[in-house]
């Protein structure tokens, strides 16, 4: 569960001070800018999509992000490490929603409800599903830090490097972060599967 | 462990990859929103590039005409100051301030009311022969279902907790209701008139168990919102429908679920007035609140907003030679609100321009020098306001749609209350 949390300085966008303000800045031209949404776009939907469950408020949280994203490089420019830049922006947009709908979210919960809908699929898929649905809610009962190392890991498919950039820590912590939760997962699935063994 | 090991995902349990891989895939991004949103970013980019030499174009022309800009400039804005006179059947008791009043966005609808989910974030209209979804916060609109063939989605209400949309779905003549799943999409028929008989304007219980829905023949015709028929409630299964009221339209619930507000026409039916009237569930207690149409009621049950056709305005012109000229009447529409009950009648919105300062210095300049004119009623003519709509559960906050003839433009319009 999201425990909503402090939001994270957004860097160019919000820091005003030149002697603070990231000295790799780039003046925007529609080119430019059209290849980091086109680099971004579906990372960063995909992860709030994860992260808020519900794909119309996710993809209304997206917009709002990327338009942000725009009038700040129509502002400052692009900054070098627009990567990890406009994923700090989703996740404050995210807290921001969170605190908006006045309650906490478990990750993916309509999503779940989405992978039992009744239509023809195969075993395999049938097998694959159920066990996203499981991952779901061995994720769910991760402590929130994880959660989001794995989210932007596995689901974003960040970086180590900007995964660091954006949660503010060094590569090490991060590492530390991931190497943790997936042991936290590990034990999950063997006990999954020692509990199915008993049956 | 390097960085290149943890990017080849070697760590990783094989199970737990494999898991991993699938969640992602099953999460596909939204692949419209995202071609939307880029040519709508980068055209404003494009924009923005081309405003420099845009600008310096329009100082160019400012040098020029500036001579004649500001008078003509001035006279267009002045074309038209309305002071309200009198509304003869209503009494201007105020209960309510209106503490701010906000333009929004333009809405490109096709029908009137839209509507709004209980926390506010979503706006759903009719365009296109079917019901779009506007992000209150972004401004973005997205389509819930393509049109279907021959026919179309249309009068969409959503459920309180925001997961369905109660549609009409019109097709060869006909009309049913539906729901439409707002997180699958999968449309559900409700209800199966008889020969003859068009189901319209659904519309949920504050609890979600019921829906309310008007019943008219085929051949009704369609006004702005307005469908007179029958005045149905089932339950939202469409199961236990049974008749409540006729010569009903634009129904809405009371918050408790107890009776319902609707319009209808005016005895006489022809001159085109409407009145609101208000019914016990059951079809018990019929009574008239007021003249007008387009009900909704607030979310505590004690006020219900609606529009008032009948707003006399005396006319302030500028004269041919200059002078003003207060003469002419016209009618407009306005947003107002009354007790449930029907009293206390008070005016929320204001469609007459209030003179700023610099119109009245052109006022008094234009009464000094005798010149000025001549004037039309073309400016601010046309002007009207529809579809009142409460902040999903904050009662002090109600939406309404401006309409602008000479543009041909609607306005969502924010209006913050504040109850004495």
């Amino acid at each position: 569960m999201f425990s909503g949390g402090k939001k994270r300085g957004t860097g160019l966008a919000e820091n005003t001070d030149p002697d603070k303000r990231d000295r790799h800045v780039h003046p925007v031209t529609s080119e430019r800018f059209a290849a980091l949404y086109d680099e971004y776009f579906d990372k960063v939907n995909r992860y709030l999509r994860y992260r808020i469950g519900n794909y119309w408020d996710a993809d209304d949280v997206t917009t709002l992000v990327f338009t942000k994203a725009y009038e700040a490089c129509m502002r400052g420019g692009i900054t070098e490490h627009f990567g990890p830049w406009i994923f700090r922006v989703a996740q404050n947009a995210y807290i921001d929603y969170l605190r908006k709908k006045g309650r906490s979210l478990i990750d993916g919960q309509e999503l779940n409800s989405d992978l039992s809908d009744g239509i023809w699929q195969t075993e395999e898929e049938i097998v694959s599903k159920e066990n996203v649905r499981t991952l779901h809610e061995m994720l769910a009962q991760l402590p929130d830090e994880y959660r989001d190392v794995v989210s932007m890991k596995y689901v974003a498919e960040l970086k180590i490097s900007e995964i660091a950039v954006v949660l503010d820590k060094t590569e090490g912590a991060v590492k530390t972060l991931l190497y943790r939760a997936i042991r936290k997962l590990r034990g999950m699935y063997e006990e999954l599967e020692r509990r199915e063994r008993h049956e | 462990m390097n960085n290149e090991q943890w990017e080849r995902d070697e760590i990783l349990p094989p199970q737990l990859a494999r898991d991993l891989s699938s969640l992602r895939d099953s999460i596909q991004a939204n692949e419209l929103l995202r071609a939307k949103l880029r040519k709508q970013l980068l055209a404003g980019i494009s924009a923005a590039s081309d405003d420099r030499p845009r600008l310096r174009k329009n100082q160019r022309a400012g040098i020029l005409f500036g001579k004649w800009a500001v008078p003509v400039a001035v006279a267009l804005l002045v074309t038209l100051l309305a002071f309200y006179l009198s509304s003869p059947k209503e009494t201007d008791e105020k209960s309510v301030e209106v503490v701010q009043q906000r333009q929004l966005f333009p809405v490109e609808l096709e029908a009137l009311p839209p509507a709004l989910t209980s926390d506010a974030r979503f706006l759903a209209f009719e365009r296109n022969k079917t019901v779009w979804i506007r992000g209150m916060d972004s401004g973005f609109d997205q389509e819930l279902l393509p049109a279907p063939a021959e026919g179309s989605y249309r009068d969409p209400s959503f459920s309180p907790d925001g997961a369905t949309v109660a549609v009409s779905i019109e097709r060869q003549g006909q009309s049913k209701i539906g729901a439409v799943s707002f997180r699958t999409r999968e449309v559900r028929q409700l209800t199966a008139p008889p020969p003859g008989y068009a189901d319209r304007t659904p519309v949920f219980s504050k609890d979600g168990r019921y829906i309310a829905f008007i019943r008219t023949r085929v051949e009704g015709r369609r006004g702005p919102g307005e469908t007179d028929g029958e005045l149905w409630i089932m339950k939202t299964d469409g199961s236990g429908a049974k008749k409540v009221a006729d010569r009903a339209a634009t129904p809405v619930w009371s918050p408790d679920g107890s009776k319902l507000a609707f319009s209808r026409p005016a005895g006489g039916e022809k001159d085109g007035k409407r009145e609101i009237w208000s019914v016990d569930r059951n079809g018990r207690n019929e009574k008239k609140l007021a003249e007008g149409l387009m009900p909704v009621w607030s979310p505590d049950g004690a006020f219900i907003a609606y529009v008032n056709p009948n707003v006399t305005y005396r006319v302030l012109q500028a004269a041919a030679d200059g002078r003003p000229v207060y003469q002419v009447e016209e009618k407009r529409q306005e947003i107002w609100l009354m007790t449930e009950s029907g009293e206390h009648k008070t005016r929320l919105t204001n469609i007459s321009v209030v003179p700023a300062k610099d119109e009245q210095e052109w006022l008094q300049e234009v009464q000094s020098r005798g010149t000025g004119g001549p004037q039309t009623l073309e400016a601010t003519a046309g002007v009207a306001d529809w579809a009142p709509l409460w902040g999903g559960n904050n009662e002090f906050v109600l939406y309404f749609v401006r309409q602008t003839e000479r543009e041909k433009r609607f306005y969502l319009q924010r209006l913050e209350l504040r109850f004495e």
